[in-house]
């Protein structure tokens, strides 16, 4: 994008409001030195106000981003100016950033708060100069092409705090991930080395003797499946996202299986993940353009869908 | 205590300017401008040295205060200004009706006197800023009241520290934003040149603008005759009567 004017300051309006009154008394009164005041000032709100653009059109930036990023949360994105001496300042505009001064040809990172998830094949970068005097500002939006897609994943929801309704199937065996993974069966006489924190207190004090809690077999792995559904407007969407992280998230924790069934751009995709950043890469590539993918039967299937769809 | 309070809120000091470079350009500007004034020879008797001396004395505590409040230094100030426009306010009231060119000597000498004690009071960059306007506005005096060319180096002196007041001003408006580092290129450049690569970018606009001033000056149009805005004081020929008997008086 070509440059724009984007603010004229106080001090230009000022100068130039005395610049007026300047030739105004040079008039009337004659004095030859007023008017070489006033091509002085003439000339510098001339250049002031034209000296930035010329800056700003020489100026490249190039920028590498991570390759995974969580939404609301801070990541490093290195930029590289390519500017000559004259200072401006940039920032990023997706995902957001403060602003950075520039001077010279430079490189460093910026922390940019991604506000959506995504997958992002470029970032949109705002440079701003008013070199040399500071009177006159004027902008440049750049869209820079990444090397490599950056892909935002939603922020996860916490699941763990209330066990969700199930829509279907295994529903003990999901309870039992959920909210009790140490469930006890019984209780029995201690035997030396048994752990001190199976040692049931209120039995020992009941028999008279150390008494120690029985546990229930570990179960079977669990197998959920998560439907995610983000048809629907775009808040709900990343509300509906970031829900369907924090339970994947929680049930992985938990020893389950996960199978995520969402839809992406190239059509409706159900697989299996294994990890945090399995869940955030899915998620992240997950659109409203369709309808997810259908889960297999004989599994516990628990849907998210976003508000509106 | 509320309204003192305020008082101190309201006249709270913006982050103080660290830059030497920029207060000495600063000073510099308004030595120029100061000096020239005088020596149109409008300044009263004891205002000249109070020039020379006050101001660089002011711009010497400004910077050794600046990270101080300064509630005392800025109400001792203000006071004397006040002063100092009561004092103008008396010799205007003295000037004679229809004059209003009369009033150029007592407003030089107002401006001059609070240039001065507004050099006690600079702390941040736009004090500085404000400061340098107000040496235009002496520029605005001096100009008006100059008829030789011995005011055109303390011009010169005037328009080049100027123009470096505003670069300065602009890189150190950004200078505390945080920086992306430096490419390996720059910073071997500047290791070897050091002063000389930081002063070159500012001689350079420099140099553009005292040329591009040139050529606007050639095209600007030439001043024409003075037009006063006061009525004549006296009238250019005599009125003539046709007749001895047409004007009589009555009886």
């Amino acid at each position: 994008m070509a440059a724009r004017p984007a603010a004229l300051t106080r001090p230009f309006v000022v100068l130039a409001a005395m610049t007026l009154a300047m030739h105004v008394i040079s008039r009337t009164t004659g004095s030859g030195w007023l008017v070489v005041v006033v091509s002085g000032l003439l000339a510098v709100l001339g250049l002031s106000a034209v000296l930035p653009a010329l800056a700003l059109a020489r100026m490249g930036v190039e920028v590498q981003a991570p390759t995974d990023a969580t939404a609301g949360t801070a990541v490093a994105i290195t930029i590289t100016a390519r500017v000559r001496t004259s200072p401006g300042k940039l920032r990023l505009d997706a995902p957001a950033s403060g602003w950075v001064f520039l001077q010279g040809p430079s490189t460093g990172s910026v922390n940019a708060i991604p506000a959506r998830r995504g997958v992002f094949e470029h970032v949109d970068v705002e440079v701003r100069s008013a070199a040399p005097f500071g009177l006159v500002w004027w902008r440049r939006r750049m869209r820079v092409r990444l090397a490599r897609p950056f892909g935002v994943g939603p922020a996860p929801l916490d699941g763990s705090a209330t066990p969700p309704p199930l829509t279907e199937g295994g529903a003990d065996a999901l309870m039992r991930v959920w909210l009790s993974p140490e469930l006890v069966r019984g209780l029995r006489d201690y035997t030396p080395g048994d752990p001190r924190r199976m040692v049931s207190w209120v039995a020992t004090a009941r028999h008279g003797r150390l008494m120690v809690k029985e546990l229930e077999e570990a179960a079977a792995p669990v197998q959920l499946t998560l439907v995610v559904d983000l048809r629907g407007d775009d808040d709900s969407a990343e509300v509906a996202a970031s829900q369907a992280a924090g339970l994947a998230t929680t049930a992985l924790r938990a020893g389950a299986e996960v199978v995520l069934a969402t839809a992406e751009v190239g059509g409706p995709r159900l697989g299996a993940v294994a990890s945090a950043l399995q869940v955030s890469r899915r998620l992240a590539r997950a659109t409203a353009d369709g309808a997810p993918a259908a889960p297999s039967t004989g599994c516990s299937v628990y849907v998210v869908r976003a508000a509106g769809g | 205590m509320r309204l003192l309070a305020l008082l101190k809120r309201a006249n709270a000091n913006p982050p103080p300017e660290e830059s030497k470079a920029l207060r000495l350009s600063v000073f510099v500007a308004v030595m120029a401008a100061a000096l020239g004034l005088v020596s149109q020879g409008v300044a009263a008797a004891g205002l000249g040295p109070a020039v020379m001396v006050g101001i660089p004395a002011g711009y010497v505590c400004s910077h050794l205060a600046r990270h101080r409040p300064g509630y005392l230094r800025k109400a001792i100030v203000g006071l004397l200004a006040a002063a100092a426009l009561a004092h103008f306010m008396l010799a205007a009231a003295g000037v004679s009706r229809g004059s209003i060119t009369e009033l150029r000597i007592p407003l030089a000498e107002l401006f001059l006197i609070v240039q001065v004690l507004h050099s006690f009071d600079l702390p941040a960059r736009r004090d500085l800023l404000f400061s340098l306007l107000s040496s235009l506005a002496l520029v605005l005096v001096g100009g008006v009241l100059s008829t030789s060319p011995r005011y055109g180096p303390y011009l010169a002196v005037w328009a080049t520290a100027g123009v470096v007041s505003l670069v300065l001003a602009h890189r150190s408006q950004l200078a505390v934003m945080p920086q992306l580092v430096p490419g390996a290129a720059s910073r071997s450049a500047q290791r070897q040149h050091g002063l000389w690569r930081a002063a070159r970018p500012v001689a350079g606009v420099t140099a553009l603008t005292l040329v591009t001033a040139a050529a606007t000056f050639l095209v600007v149009p030439t001043v024409g005759s003075p037009r006063l805005l006061g009525a004549p004081a006296r009238l250019t020929r005599g009125a003539v009567v046709p007749s001895p008997k047409a004007c009589r008086t009555p009886a």
